[in-house]
């Protein structure tokens, strides 16, 4: 029998006590769900590195996402997301993903619920219309 | 305009705020603050690249054009 082969993961993702109450405050149920399935699991282990994209730079609605990666949730291709800035300890100089926003990919209009791409570009210090 | 950054000290509020609001009464309206200056302050980190990132863990996909 071949060996059983995890992926590659990433290190362990640091989640913020303040962004993830107000993000999982304006998610609904079922994003809450996957998002506290997944915060188990990368608080563990890190990400499996086959699901992490880059982000753009610049994206199409003019958010500015420099030095994050990505991941969709549930994974691979779901309608949520993470945005992970690429971090590192200062006291032990490890790698480290910040966790700075969930939500969804491609919100309703009418939801006036912010795409997960423009959570993370604010938080970032970028401006609140990005467009 | 930035935001007005606010440290609270005392027990059961410590923590790093933003002016949310200011009303005419005088009150205040604090949020907690979600920038990426204070998830630093708070978890100790600074910022890296995903150059240094992609050299110890492998490359990542592509940007999708999404975001």
């Amino acid at each position: 029998m071949p060996p059983i082969r995890r992926p590659a993961r990433t290190p362990p993702v640091v989640f913020d006590d303040a962004v993830w109450a107000e993000d999982l405050a304006r998610a609904p149920e079922r994003g809450r769900e996957v998002a506290l399935a997944a915060r188990d699991e990368f608080e563990l282990h890190g990400v499996p590195l086959a699901y992490v994209r880059g982000c753009e730079v610049e994206g199409p609605d003019g958010t500015r996402l420099a030095e994050c990666v990505k991941v969709y949730l549930p994974a691979a291709s779901g309608a949520h997301g993470m945005v992970l800035k690429i971090e590192r300890d200062r006291t032990n100089r490890r790698l480290r993903l910040a966790c700075i926003a969930f939500g969804p990919r491609h919100p309703p209009r009418k939801s006036r619920t912010p795409p997960v791409y423009e959570i993370a570009h604010i938080r970032l210090g970028g401006s609140r219309d990005p467009h | 305009m930035n935001q007005a950054r606010v440290t609270l000290t005392e027990t059961g509020v410590a923590g790093d705020y933003v002016v949310a609001e200011i009303h005419e009464d005088g009150s205040v309206l604090l949020a907690p603050d979600t920038s990426i200056e204070a998830i630093r302050r708070r978890h100790n980190l600074k910022s890296a690249t995903l150059a240094e990132f992609e050299a110890e863990y492998g490359p990542v996909l592509s940007p999708d054009g999404e975001g």
